[in-house]
């Protein structure tokens, strides 16, 4: 098998090593054609990790470089340079191609995105030879995208040069189809498939052995000038104050500056290690893990999370906005945080100041395991709907009711979802039901006097169309969550809380289009959509062990949203929603769901708003007050809720503000990982034992 | 009538069964006696006014990164010559002169970009508008699969705000044509077309090459011509297949026409290496109808129409196809077999049903397939859009 690799970066070529010796090829029969970085230092550590192995031959070429513009009086004479220097460029990969032939059985490409690189393919028989692409950074799931939908257009084209025309000696051709080697995973494109690189996920972290230390992984955000030199230095000062007695390991980036790493070196209990051939070689060579690994949003965090399996706690720093810069490229890097996030298990993000590490790594988390199911047992005794207006119901399958609009009706069509009536002073009405769009999509939810009266408060929505909605007037309060699943199947939660306690009718009203102002309009026989009833729910059980009598759960909790946690102790099950302010102007404790037969359901705020603590204010006020650009709007905060035991009261949930405890019962207590109404992640994390008042506990973004 | 045909492409140029489609029809409706005028775009940066067959056809300049993507360049190729080129108007927008110039009766877009520029063009100049959907492109950035498998509906992935904004647009048309009642239904489930009152199924046409049976004593038993994919259905005919033979009393042969991922193949054609099975490569239709006796259409995807099943009429060859799609509702019981691909063992049914057939029965199926594909003619399918074109203006008065 020959095997053509191209590469610049020491990581391109440490996984196309990865990529030959996983599929047994001999290195005898591979050529690597090494296309140079702009810095000699990156290209010497490359070729160090490149000649670890016994290639057939490795080629140096320099990097393109285009010229510029602006050193040209007039355009015509850039354009003829350029096509000359374009020209040369490819003349050069000619001369080394013409002796080597063009049948080659696999091309391994170490980025997508050069234009370099793909000039090599020009003398490629390429339909006969497989292309692939290795991981550099997490550019793989931005190209499994691009190549699938079209989407992520920016992060492809990075790195592209300028198309000349057709005299254009560049070459822009991209493969019809393409393998991933890699150790992510994504839908790809029909003719695209993914070969796991299964290297780090034979890791085995339980052998290691353990070193009493915390690494921090350095970034060259600095260098690339999209962080500012001063926040970096000050965050990592903190950390390494916040360690207190934990030595901290440094490892820096390739390409970080070595005055600000001799800086960082200096620091009390602070070691650099430089010159190794990467973190995770470090890790393999020495078969040792950390405490807690830091990292700045990097794919160290993918890699070493995958690595240490949740052997240990992997952190992606989340600094807030005063750490970037104000070129536009630093959405990249929130991006990767956000990745590195919410796409591994056992990555968690942090803000510098949540709590002191070493208080995590006194008692660091355990991410949930599940352990079979909470099964609620409860059936939904209500039908989906309790009449139809403008409406008529339609063939019914598999739990779903076809509603079609009445033929040329002109006025509200609407579905009538039940009738319901406030009776305690604490209290908000809750009903959650299931809509599938098809040719209605758009909708209003209403809450309106029952028996035809004319008041009432109302908001649209497309329920294919996940987000969350309120609306209040003098009426009432209108809450409204739309949680779309992948086959755009939707379940709708809605908290009303009429401001008399008077009975009301919850309506769904279909409108014609969703940039549409009126809920007026004609009907047309053929157009509806399907309802309905929600199900009773199985959501993964994790047992919540206790150490001290004390322990914390932290939820993924929107900031604009809920999560409604199912816990059951001693046989008993409990439904608590949990909310990080976006309900406070509900002015409830409890919920009620007289149409799903449901008793109150206690309302908790697990917003963070730690009281005389250094702490960001992140979501102690209405979610819209705190909505913005930066990284951490993109992530949910939420405070840890503690969970106490005591012998005679058993466990009792502890809200981390003002409002009601609730009690969860006698005997060994679970918790959904899942909210119930079939989302994805709720509990991320349990950690044992409980801060004492008025201090940080630790908490986590997600 | 006026007719204005909008296509991307119009013959010789483009290979897709959009233009062939839209061929068809202007030939039919030119036939009828309309006048017909076709826009479409050029591969080159040139406007051309021309005639194709008798087919009056305006082809617009199509500057690089904005024309149609004749020779199925990448994706990120065509996005790089856009933003380096300088910008240029919609299509809609360079059309319209030319357009409104022919004052058209009837505005009739198929596949192109731009769509609902075309359609709010006609409501602002109070043409009517007509629209015929053969494929899932407006809906879908991946044929409606995810991997090797089908969607039966339009995914949260694929709606995007681009695609919401269309949909929402959607209903201003005065006529939506499917090509067949599954495309209708999967458009209609994703939002679509809602308001637009007339609708029809009008199936794609195909011109007659038969006029009798032929003669298909030495004949293949079976036969599967088409891309080699797992969409396709390949995989699950030749375990079916082999099933069959291995109880049958005879000795049954296969013949597979097509090419597809070599490795593919290749791994297809080892596993099933038998004396009774032929991989063929690419074969001509002509040639394949004349060499099988039944044809199976075993898509485990959800074709939007799939001409293979009009070609195995015109051929006169009972087909034996797959439940799902649009190709499901143009076999009877007097022309063959449907069958669930997820259900082998319905499959083996269909084949071994077929294989029943005595030569009696099999030259009655033949000639009724060959008398169904009257309907798929080029004047009938010109006669049904004519029709509809008439129900439309008739609605709008």
């Amino acid at each position: 098998m020959r095997l053509l690799a191209i590469a610049t970066s020491p990581l391109q070529v440490q996984n196309i090593i990865r990529y030959v010796e996983q599929h047994g090829l001999d290195f005898a029969d591979c050529v690597l054609a090494h296309v140079g970085s702009v810095r000699e230092e990156d290209n010497e550590r490359a070729l160090t990790a490149a000649r670890t192995v016994q290639w057939q031959q490795i080629a140096r070429f320099a990097p393109f470089q285009p010229l510029r513009k602006s050193d040209f009086d007039k355009e015509a004479d850039w354009l003829a340079s350029e096509i000359s220097a374009r020209a040369e460029y490819v003349i050069d990969i000619a001369e080394f191609m013409e002796p080597l032939g063009p049948d080659w059985d696999i091309v391994v490409l170490g980025d997508y995105r050069p234009i370099s690189f793909r000039q090599f393919l020009q003398f490629v028989d390429m339909p006969a030879a497989e292309t692939v692409l290795v991981d550099d950074g997490s550019v793989s799931r931005y190209i499994m995208e691009y190549r699938a939908t079209g989407l992520v257009k920016h992060e492809a084209h990075r790195g592209m040069k300028t198309y000349l025309g057709e005299r254009d000696p560049f070459a822009l051709i991209e493969p019809i189809s393409l393998t991933f080697f890699t150790i992510y995973d994504g839908d790809v494109a029909q003719n695209d498939r993914i070969v796991a690189n299964t290297v780090f996920d034979d890791a085995a972290p339980a052998d290691f052995g353990k070193v009493a230390e915390i690494w921090l992984c350095g970034a060259n955000h600095v260098e690339a000038k999209l962080a500012k030199r001063d926040v970096y230095v000050k965050l990592c000062r903190r950390l390494v104050a916040d360690a207190g007695d934990i030595p901290v390991r440094y490892f820096p980036h390739r390409r970080e500056d070595p005055d600000k790493i001799a800086e960082l070196g200096n620091l009390d209990n602070v070691t650099v290690e430089a010159n190794i051939g990467g973190i995770e070689q470090y890790v393999l060579d020495g078969k040792v893990r950390p405490l807690a690994v830091v990292t700045f949003g990097s794919t160290v965090a993918d890699t070493l999370g995958r690595m240490f399996d949740g052997a240990l706690p992997v952190l992606v720093y989340v600094p807030g906005e005063d750490y970037f810069t104000k070129t536009a490229r630093t959405q990249h890097i929130r991006s990767i945080m956000t990745d590195n996030i919410r796409r591994n298990i056992g990555v968690f993000g942090v803000p510098p100041e949540a709590g002191g590490i070493a208080k995590l790594v006194a008692s660091p988390p355990r991410i949930p395991q599940a352990d079979g199911t909470i099964e609620d047992g409860w059936t939904n005794p209500a039908p989906p709907f309790e009449a139809l207006r403008g409406l008529e119901e339609g063939e019914q399958k598999g739990g779903w009711t076809r509603i079609l609009e009445t033929e040329g009706k002109k006025g509200l069509h609407r579905a009538i979802l039940g009738t319901v009536q406030r009776k305690l002073p604490h209290e908000s009405l809750l009903h959650i039901f299931r809509v599938r769009v098809e040719e209605r999509y758009a909708f209003k939810l209403r809450m309106a006097q029952a028996r035809g009266g004319a008041e009432f408060v109302e908001l649209a929505c497309d329920l294919d169309q996940t987000g969350s909605y309120r609306e209040t007037n003098d009426f009432g309060s209108l809450f409204v969550e739309v949680a779309v699943d992948a086959d755009r199947e939707a379940v709708v939660t809605v908290i009303a809380r009429p401001a008399m306690m008077t009975k009301v009718e919850l309506q769904l009203i279909a409108l014609d289009r969703s940039s549409t102002t009126s809920s007026i309009h004609v009907g047309s026989g053929h157009a509806g959509f399907s309802i309905a009833p929600f199900e009773g729910f199985s959501v993964p059980r994790v047992d919540a062990g206790f150490k001290g009598g004390c322990a914390t759960l932290q939820f993924a909790i929107p900031r604009d949203g809920m999560v409604f946690a199912a816990m059951t102790a001693g046989g008993t099950n409990r439904r608590v929603c949990l909310h990080t302010g976006y309900l406070n102007r509900l002015a409830s404790l409890s919920l009620r769901a007289p149409l799903l037969g449901w008793g109150a359901v206690p309302i908790m705020n697990a917003a963070i708003n730690f009281k005389g603590e250094e702490v960001e204010k992140l979501t102690s006020r209405a979610p819209s007050n705190s909505k913005g650009k930066g990284i951490r709007a993109m992530l949910f905060a939420s405070s840890p809720v503690a969970v106490r035991q005591s012998p005679g009261l058993g466990a009792t949930l502890v809200p981390p503000l003002q409002g009601r405890s609730v009690r969860l019962g006698g005997g060994a207590l679970s918790v959904g990982a899942h909210d119930l109404r079939g989302g994805g992640d709720a509990l991320i994390a349990i950690t044992d034992g409980c801060a004492r008042k008025g201090e940080v506990p630790f908490f986590f973004l997600f | 009538m006026r007719i204005a045909l909008v296509n991307s492409l119009f013959p010789p140029l483009g290979i897709g069964g959009s233009e062939l489609s839209t061929y068809y029809l202007a030939k039919g409706l030119l036939q009828a006696g309309h006048d017909v005028q076709v826009f479409s775009e050029n591969t080159t940066n040139e406007l051309v006014e021309t005639e194709y067959r008798g087919v009056p056809v305006m082809r617009f300049p199509a500057p690089p990164g904005h024309g149609p993507n004749v020779l199925a360049r990448p994706r990120l190729e065509q996005e790089l010559r856009r933003v380096t080129m300088p910008p240029v108007d919609a299509l809609a927008d360079r059309m319209r002169a030319q357009i409104l110039k022919f004052a058209p009766d009837i505005l009739h877009t198929a596949v192109l970009g731009n769509l609902t520029n075309f359609w709010t063009m006609a409501r602002n100049h109070s043409l009517t508008s007509v629209h015929t959907a053969r494929s899932y492109t407006m809906l879908c950035s991946r044929r409606m699969l995810r991997g090797d498998q089908p969607c039966a509906r339009q995914c949260l992935a694929c709606l995007t705000d681009s695609r919401r904004r269309a949909r929402d647009a959607s209903s201003v048309l005065d006529g939506i044509v499917t090509i067949s009642r599954h495309v209708m239904d999967v458009y209609s489930g994703a939002g679509w077309f809602a308001d637009v009152a007339n609708r029809a199924v009008i199936a794609n046409s195909y011109e007659p090459t038969l006029t009798e049976v032929p003669d298909k004593t030495d004949a293949y038993d079976f036969g599967y011509i088409g891309r080699i994919h797992e969409t396709k259905g390949v995989e699950e005919l030749l375990n079916a297949f082999t099933a069959v033979a291995e109880r049958s009393e005879r000795k049954l042969r296969l013949l597979v026409a097509g090419s597809g991922n070599p490795e593919y193949v290749a791994d297809l054609a080892e596993r099933h290496a038998s004396e009774t099975i032929r991989f063929a490569g690419y074969l001509d239709t002509a040639r394949f109808f004349e060499q099988v006796r039944f044809c199976v259409v075993p898509s485990v995807w959800y074709e939007p129409f799939g001409r293979v099943f009009a070609e195995t009429f015109h051929h006169a060859t009972p087909v034996l196809g797959s439940v799902r799609g649009g190709g499901a509702e143009t076999i009877g019981k007097d022309t063959g077999w449907l069958f669930d691909p997820g259900d082998g063992a319905d499959l083996e049914r269909a084949m071994e049903e077929a294989c029943r057939l005595s030569d009696d029965d099999y030259a009655d199926m033949a000639a009724r397939c060959l008398a169904e594909a009257g309907k798929y003619s080029v004047s009938a399918i010109a006669s049904q859009y004519e029709s509809f074109y008439r129900q439309c203006l008739d609605a709008k008065r």
